[in-house]
């Protein structure tokens, strides 16, 4: 776990310094005690100092074992990209093409990714996943959700 | 009113019908969100919070501390049944569970299992009761300078949920509250991290975030191996012996006495109360050889402890305002969205819902035991559904719940990118429970900083010279001695193999 906790550590000092910056830019100290930029300058602060500390025994401490599973083989990298691009889809498509339409689409599209269900099963898991949940939520509980440009 | 006449009060409320069918509801989810090994009762918490969308504070609350409770239950049976732990706190039961279901007696161990668990659920609740009125009186009488010193004791807790690392579990801690910073700063209005995002102006709701932490990271781990048990373990009559009855009356007394201890302390987690459990009934058994072969022992107790460190937590919650484990500050979100902060306050400001909530735990303890038992048939048919639905249909129900929280694209878009992160977290093994509690108690802590400073005039004496204050800080101080001596001592001795 040498590398990955060394790449971590240089991503966080890279992340202290930027929110360091912008704390500066908030006021520090007011009349009255403390601004706005008080606890986020001091945070960075600490961030850094625990960026280094990482670094530091990453690079000089004792070197954990790196769990067999750290890294997903093929099969789990194009399931979790599957996941992901399922769910940014859904964050692209659901207001112009509604809830129902998108989140039918998600289901058969992750049905199909994660598992081999038959075209029926899928239908039908897909049907009450988006129709079903969409009749629950907007008149059971009377949470809105999105309709698009065809009405549905 | 006294603590008999609040809690009769309490009791009339949660026994209406609407409050206990939620009640039901939860305990069933919560059950189900136990049996599902993969999702936890923190991801499940998470996920189910929008069902209570369009609820009054009262049934919300109830039927999300019955889904906490119940998901306690819920992981034995998987536990007994299939030797996969469906929450982390039952993994030690897996060591006897499973050996008494491979004997055929599954139904034995899940009847103990189920009668400890209401006893130890049961007996907590019964100690917050009583602890209630005396604690919550105390911290009435806290200005900024103690709710700063109370917040200060909270995230020191977060030392105690350190993993393998304290530089990870501070890490996770302040990345916490960073993220608790976005949005318009609390006492002079200034916007902060917004980079010009007009959605980042109130702030990130905490609701997609926990839900991308917990939920979205343990699905996407979970699918990375396409690997899933086969339930093959049959049942067997759910009556337990008068034997086995008295071998467990024993476990079930010393598991409540535990669990009931160490809900209050702060940072413990879950699976400790378990094995101290279990470590102390092989202690005192006349054959602590034969545990690990299906010793009904080995289950009583730490079932019992279990179910009474899950309600005695609650203690902490109700009467200080100070969340004990990620899925408490979950909760303790839950609360906030309803508009009630957990602590003293809540006690004397909405002393109707506190106490309906604190009767619900008993008639939702009492539910569990009646219908879990029946209901651990349909509970393993459950297991046989396939991964790729149960996956789809959680995935697709974050969304609505992601999206409904603001009615808005962009929580999706939150609880994705915290899913990421959280995923990321998991894999560097950096724990997330000191990311939920700073994240929800940072802004609180900030906020009475600031006034108390307000309050002197920029003078740091009203933090030495109020003596509940300097109380409350020495505390904080010891809380964070007691956890990292420990851990520093840990990392020296490793550096010496």
């Amino acid at each position: 776990m040498k590398r990955p906790y060394q790449i971590t550590a240089l991503v966080v000092l890279l992340l202290a310094g930027f929110l360091a910056q912008e704390s500066l830019r908030l006021r520090y100290y007011t009349s009255l005690g403390p601004g706005p930029g008080f606890f986020p300058f001091w945070l960075s602060a600490l961030m850094a100092f625990l960026g280094g500390a990482m670094f530091w025994r990453a690079t000089f401490g004792v070197v954990e074992a790196k769990p067999a599973d750290f890294l997903a083989d093929r099969r789990g990298c194009l399931r979790i990209a599957a996941v992901v691009g399922g769910l940014l889809g859904v964050i692209l498509l659901m207001e112009p093409l509604g809830f129902r339409l998108t989140m039918f689409g998600f289901y058969l599209f992750i049905l199909a990714a994660l598992g081999r269900q038959g075209w029926l099963t899928a239908g039908i898991v897909s049907l009450s996943g988006s129709v079903g949940v969409y009749h629950v939520f907007v008149h059971w509980l009377s949470v809105p959700l999105p309709i698009g440009v065809l009405g549905i | 009113m006294d603590t008999p006449a609040l809690l009769l009060s309490g009791f009339a409320a949660a026994l209406q019908p609407m409050n206990l069918l939620f009640a039901l509801i939860g305990c069933l989810l919560g059950t189900l969100i136990g049996v599902l090994p993969g999702v936890g009762p923190s991801a499940g918490t998470a996920i189910l919070i929008p069902l209570t969308f369009a609820l009054e504070p009262t049934p919300a609350i109830i039927m999300l501390a019955a889904i906490y409770y119940g998901a306690m239950y819920g992981g034995t049976i998987t536990s007994v049944l299939i030797n996969t732990p469906g929450e982390a706190a039952s993994a030690v039961t897996c060591l006897d569970g499973y050996q008494m279901a491979r004997h055929g007696r599954a139904g034995t161990a899940l009847a103990i299992a189920a009668i400890g668990s209401f006893i130890g659920g049961t007996a907590a609740v019964a100690a917050l009761v009583m602890v209630a009125l005396p604690l919550s009186n105390l911290a009435l009488r806290f200005g900024p300078p103690e709710f700063f010193g109370l917040m200060l004791i909270g995230l020191s807790m977060v030392t105690g949920l350190a993993g393998q690392s304290m530089v990870r579990a501070l890490l996770s801690a302040v990345i916490g509250l960073f993220v608790a910073m976005i949005g318009i700063d609390p006492v002079q209005g200034a916007p902060r991290f917004t980079f010009g995002v007009i959605q980042l102006l109130s702030g990130l709701n905490i609701v997609p975030v926990v839900m991308g932490l917990f939920g979205i990271s343990e699905i996407l781990l979970n699918i990375e191996s396409s690997s899933r048990q086969v339930f093959e373990t049959k049942m067997s009559s759910l009556v337990p012996s008068r034997q086995d009855l008295r071998r467990s009356t024993g476990a079930i007394l010393r598991g409540t006495g535990i669990g009931l201890f160490l809900g209050l302390v702060p940072g413990i987690g879950t699976m400790i109360p378990t094995f101290i459990s279990y470590v102390v009934e092989k202690r005192v058994s006349k054959e602590p050889e034969k545990f690990g072969t299906g010793m009904i022992e080995g289950v009583a107790g730490p079932e019992t402890a279990n179910n009474a460190y899950a309600n005695a937590a609650m203690i902490p919650l109700f009467t200080l305002g100070i969340p004990t484990s990620p899925t408490l500050a979950i909760l303790m979100g839950a609360f906030m969205m309803n508009g009630l902060i957990p602590g003293p306050l809540l006690f004397t400001q909405h002393a109707g819902f506190v106490w309906a909530v604190i009767a619900s735990m008993v008639v939702g303890n009492i539910i569990l035991l009646v219908l879990n038992l029946p209901l651990i048939p349909m509970w393993v048919s459950v297991l046989k559904i396939p991964y790729s639905m149960l996956f789809a249909f959680i995935l697709g129900f974050a969304v609505v719940g992601a999206y409904s929280v603001d009615n808005s694209i962009f929580g999706v878009g939150v609880m994705v990118v915290f899913g990421l992160l959280g995923y990321a977290f998991k894999k560097l093994d950096i724990p997330l429970a000191p990311f939920a509690l700073t994240l929800i108690l940072g802004p609180m802590m900030e906020k009475a900083l600031r006034q108390s400073l307000e309050m002197s005039g920029g003078d740091l004496s009203v933090f030495y010279t109020r003596p509940l204050t300097a109380t409350l800080i020495v505390l904080a101080a010891v809380v964070l001695v007691v956890n990292t001596v420990p851990a520093f001592s840990k990392v020296k001795a490793d550096s010496q193999l």
